[in-house]
């Protein structure tokens, strides 16, 4: 299905420095930001902005060991509820649940993956797609545990309602989890995934197993799709299942897409242009989906390559080059 | 349970099963057939209902006759979402599905800004109750179940009868080896699309009068037809047919004996044991990647 | 792919329209101008539900016209008038925080109104941690919706259980003959909490419930095998406490079909005419409590309103009136509290009697059904179609409790 292997034309030739400060930058940026400005509702949608970060690359991370998870959004589901759950009827401290419902997304995860990882790709992203609208229906007929339908309600807060402490939390748990996933993706185990994506037979003629590679890189972006959905649900006191069905998986893809699947940025990029342009537009209400599915239309129309392309693009376009063939599709068929 | 409850499980069993066949029709065609995920099937489904509602309830004319003025206005979409909107993304499932969502996404919008009322359907194409003992259906249930029926061998004989259903199958199952028979993959694709879109517009206006029109009348449309497609099995048209039957079935009796979601939660379960056994489906062919 | 000419246009074009919609949204949010009085909306403008929330958007902003036009309100002298700051919550959960969060921190409302429906619960975090008093458009029971843990919330619209009560007197008074009901309803979150309540409120009006209640899904399309176990229920009459007209056209429909031909009394505010276009020819003997424009009792306020509403949307939009509810009675309780103060107001909402609410007048209740005496009860008015389908007046049940 999709293959986003070999980032490595991207990297810089020159420096390596350039992109170590450039990261730097950001982060201390973000760091700075919450100094610089008295708009709590900011600093929101920057925190829901982190979390979906963390669940787009997760996604991502999957999607290059060949699977497409098109059930993703579940996993943050059952990190969200099961954490929700535990410290609401249990009475636990969040700071226990959250890595406990991590943990129980991370195990469904594995063992969902085994079965699953035999499939082939399409098979497995239709499987995948069914089992998110199971999750999803099995929490709405959780009745009273769940809270079913109407969302689960009285969730312990992590840390109070003021908004910065939760601001430099998730800072630093996003930043360290994409370095965590980063490495994954640049040492052996991501160009074992990217092997296994790109043909069965070799890889295993190789001696790699190619089913435990698999599920393992399910388990890995389930981590941390569990940590952004349980984080999440002490962050926002409430949670539905809408926020976890096949639609906010679409959301991810789109998030990729949109930033460029074939690069670790892409996620990033794109999760922040897709969630701030609707807050920015927020003034035209009943007209915001048309900004959205504007964006993605232009981009998929005339981004083969996503934002990450555009300064090849415009480079592309100054030098006078022309494209060659569409520009560089990511995925070949 | 009892008999009347029994007899009429079946019956909803026959009608659920001819329901969901009608909307995957098309789907089907496309997905099954020619390997095009055709996401926004659930939005011209919509359209056929709406339009059909403004031949017939506000313009008068009579209701049958804007079924048949319904499917020709909407199979022209047909090679408009061939040119535009699989064209350029052959093959490349994550964008083909995002262009579809993102068109599904821009007209349900525009249907929800241009409506304020909160209740539309389609009147019924056939009134009165047909009664034969313990059994009781509306006359209405039963001519969509017809039409289904109907549709359905249509479409199976297009496929498997016709040169024109055999190249589709040819082209979805290796494209090169058409392109070297000779076969003209974008004029083939458009008559793909302009069936679909046909067999869309004939489910929405059937099921805009059984169950009202609404401006996301067409969500559930690509979950269900997915859910028949796989596990009829891609490739094959009478796989839909035995899967229907199949989902008809769980849908029909599941509720009686278990209440609300956790019925929905176990049909879908039950589709993805089967799925894990059988990833082909029922008589599925082995998918190329 | 195009020549470079036909790119450089079609970005032109983008750039032109990206700058145009950016330009506009962040000047249409803009801040209000002085002596008026923010209150913020809760609304689906986009998602699944926003059929109902763009009726609700346009009731809201009538109702406050309708304050506004008579002068606004008197605080200690000074005249205020509402001004509405509608933001939309998506349809989900999630949004409605997202929502109330833009609200409070960044429009900076001094009041709440919304969400209506089932989304009470999601607004209520917030707005108890920042005592922003919520005014909340419906009730549907779930646990953190309105109860002794949330002190700025405050119920304007009767509720499941307010809607339930009503009904029971109706049947009581008009249907004496029935009693057993098979109930059916959508298995949202609600129903472990209003069941044992109306369970009650029936056994203590001597109807008993047949069987279990019947639940489906909330997504359910076909209603079939819903219409089919109701039919196997042998009870006098079906009983629906909540719910829309998608799903009591179908069911109705499904349930004239098998040849079942009693009564369908439904607590809703979907009106008859809707259930009649979603049921057809089966659209027989159901009670709805839908207000009917021009009817013999209809306060003046709603026929204003009615008037209001439908000249400025489609003529025949359905009435929902629950957030328009909440936004017609929240001046009132400032006016009577004289004071813009959450303190202020919630301690003098106890001495509060009388209100006028759009439905005729109510007065303050709630403190058994909720465990907090902050819901507002008003009259219900109810409709029905008779065993041709032809649709009637029911009259207005005048003496609704919510204990």
């Amino acid at each position: 299905m999709s293959d986003a292997v070999s980032s490595t034309r991207d990297e810089k030739r020159g420096s390596r420095f350039a992109p170590l400060a450039a990261v730097v930058l950001i982060v201390l940026l973000l760091a700075a930001i919450p100094l610089l400005t008295d708009s709590p509702y900011l600093l929101h949608v920057i925190n829901l902005t982190f979390l979906t970060i963390l669940a787009a690359v997760s996604f991502r991370t999957i999607i290059i060991s060949g699977q497409f998870p098109l059930g993703h959004a579940a996993f943050m589901g059952i990190g969200a509820y099961s954490s929700g759950m535990m410290a609401k009827w249990l009475g636990w401290s969040p700071w226990i649940t959250i890595p406990l419902g991590t943990l129980v997304a991370t195990c469904v995860g594995i063992i969902i993956g085994y079965p699953f990882s035999r499939l082939r790709a399409v098979y497995y992203a239709m499987v995948s797609l069914f089992f998110g609208i199971a999750v999803v229906q099995i929490i709405n007929a959780g009745g009273v545990w769940s809270g079913g339908y109407s969302g689960l309600t009285g969730i312990p807060p992590l840390m109070g309602f003021s908004k910065t402490p939760y601001y430099y939390l998730f800072l630093i748990v996003t930043f360290v989890s994409l370095l965590v996933l980063y490495r994954f993706e640049t040492c052996r185990v991501g160009t074992t995934w990217k092997a296994v994506a790109q043909s069965y037979l070799i890889a295993s003629s190789v001696g790699v197993n190619e089913a435990f590679y698999r599920v393992y890189a399910l388990a890995v972006g389930c981590f941390f799709a569990g940590l952004s959905g349980a984080l999440y649900a002490h962050y926002n006191f409430t949670i539905g299942t809408s926020s976890f069905d096949f639609v906010a998986t679409m959301m991810f893809l789109m998030y990729g897409v949109v930033g460029g699947m074939f690069s670790f940025v892409g996620p990033i990029l794109g999760t922040a242009l897709l969630v701030l342009a609707p807050e920015v537009a927020r003034g035209l209400k009943q007209y915001v989906p048309y900004i959205s599915a504007g964006i993605l239309l232009i981009v998929v129309y005339g981004m083969p390559q996503g934002l990450i392309g555009l300064p090849g693009m415009i480079k592309r376009l100054f030098t006078g080059h022309r494209k060659d063939g569409a520009g560089r599709a990511y995925h070949a068929s | 349970m009892t008999l009347t409850l029994t007899v009429g499980a079946i019956i909803n069993t026959l009608f659920l099963a001819s329901m969901y066949i009608l909307i995957a029709l098309g789907f089907a065609l496309l997905f099954s057939i020619m390997e095009i995920l055709h996401v926004a099937h659930g939005v011209i489904y919509m359209l056929g209902g709406y339009i059909c509602y403004s031949l017939s309830v506000t313009l008068g004319i009579n209701q049958w006759l804007s079924l048949v003025l319904t499917v020709a206005i909407v199979c022209c979409f047909g090679p408009v979402l061939e040119k535009f909107f699989f064209r350029p993304f052959f093959r490349d499932f994550d964008r083909t599905l995002l262009v579809g969502i993102g068109i599904s996404t821009i007209i349900e919008t525009t249907m929800v800004l241009s409506k304020s009322n909160e209740a539309q359907s389609l009147r019924a194409f056939a009134t009165g109750i047909l009664k034969m003992g313990p059994v009781s259906v509306s006359n209405e249930r039963l001519v969509t179940f017809l039409i289904g029926a109907l549709l359905l061998v249509a479409v199976i004989w297009l496929i498997h009868g016709t040169k024109i259903g055999l190249q589709m199958q040819a082209v979805g199952q290796d494209l090169e080896a058409s392109l070297l028979q000779g076969i003209n993959i974008h004029r083939i694709s458009a008559l793909a699309c302009v069936i679909a879109c046909g067999l869309a517009a004939v489910a929405g206006s059937l099921l805009g009068a059984y169950m009202g029109l609404g401006p996301f009348m067409g969500d559930f449309v690509f979950q269900k037809a997915l859910v028949l497609v796989v596990l009829g099995g891609i490739g094959s048209i009478g796989g839909i047919f035995l899967a229907g039957l199949v989902v008809g079935g769980i849908d029909a009796f599941l509720p009686l004996f278990i209440s609300g979601s956790a019925a929905s939660a176990l049909a879908i379960g039950i589709v993805i044991v089967v799925l894990l056994l059988r990833p082909r489906g029922f008589f599925g062919r082995e998918m190329g990647f | 792919m195009q020549s470079k000419r036909r790119l450089h246009s079609f970005w032109f074009a983008v750039a032109v329209v990206a700058v145009a919609f950016f330009v506009f949204g962040s000047v249409a949010s803009q801040a209000a101008e002085p002596k008026k009085i923010r209150v913020g909306l809760l609304v689906g403008l986009t998602g699944w539900f926003s059929v109902p929330g763009n009726i609700e958007l346009a009731e809201c902003r009538t109702a406050a016209e309708m304050v506004n036009d008579r002068g606004g309100i008197t605080i200690k002298g000074g005249k205020y008038m509402i001004e509405l700051v509608p933001e939309d919550m998506k349809s989900t959960n999630e949004g409605t925080t997202a929502a109330v969060n833009k609200l409070i921190y960044d429009d900076k409302v001094q009041f709440i109104v919304g969400p209506s429906a089932f989304w009470g619960p999601a607004s209520a975090p917030l707005c108890e941690a920042n005592k922003m008093i919520n005014v909340l458009g419906y009730c549907a029971n779930t646990p953190g919706e309105l109860d002794k843990n949330t002190p700025h919330r405050i119920l304007a619209e009767d509720g499941t259980m307010g809607h339930t009560y009503a009904l029971i007197k109706f049947i009581k008074k008009n249907h004496p003959d029935v009693k057993s009901v098979a109930i059916v309803n959508a298995d949202d979150g609600s129903i472990p909490y209003v069941k044992p309540l109306i369970a009650k409120a029936l056994q203590e009006n001597g109807i008993s419930v047949a069987g279990d209640w019947v639940l489906f899904a909330n997504e359910m399309v076909d209603f079939s095998p819903i219409a089919s176990k109701l039919a196997a229920l042998k009870a006098d009459a079906i009983f629906h406490p909540n719910g829309i007209d998608r799903h009591v056209g179908p069911i109705l429909k499904g349930l004239r079909e098998l040849g079942d031909n009693r009564w369908y009394f439904y607590a809703g505010v979907s009106p008859c005419s809707n259930i009649k276009t979603l049921a057809g020819a089966g659209a027989t003997k159901v009670v709805s409590l839908a207000p009917t424009p021009g009817a013999p009792g209809n306060p003046p306020q709603l026929e204003e309103f009615i008037k209001r509403y439908f000249a400025r949307s489609k003529q025949g939009a359905a009435l929902i009136i629950q957030n328009s509810s909440a936004t017609y009675v929240l001046p009132q309780i400032l006016q009577a509290a004289q004071s813009l103060d959450a303190n202020d107001i919630l301690k003098a909402l106890p001495r509060m009697s009388n209100f006028e609410t759009l439905w005729g007048p109510g007065h303050m209740g709630g403190e058994r059904t909720y465990g907090i005496k902050h819901a507002v009860v008003h009259p219900l008015p109810s409709q029905y179609l008779d065993d041709k389908g032809v649709q009637k007046f029911g009259g207005w049940i005048t003496d609704v409790e919510v204990p």
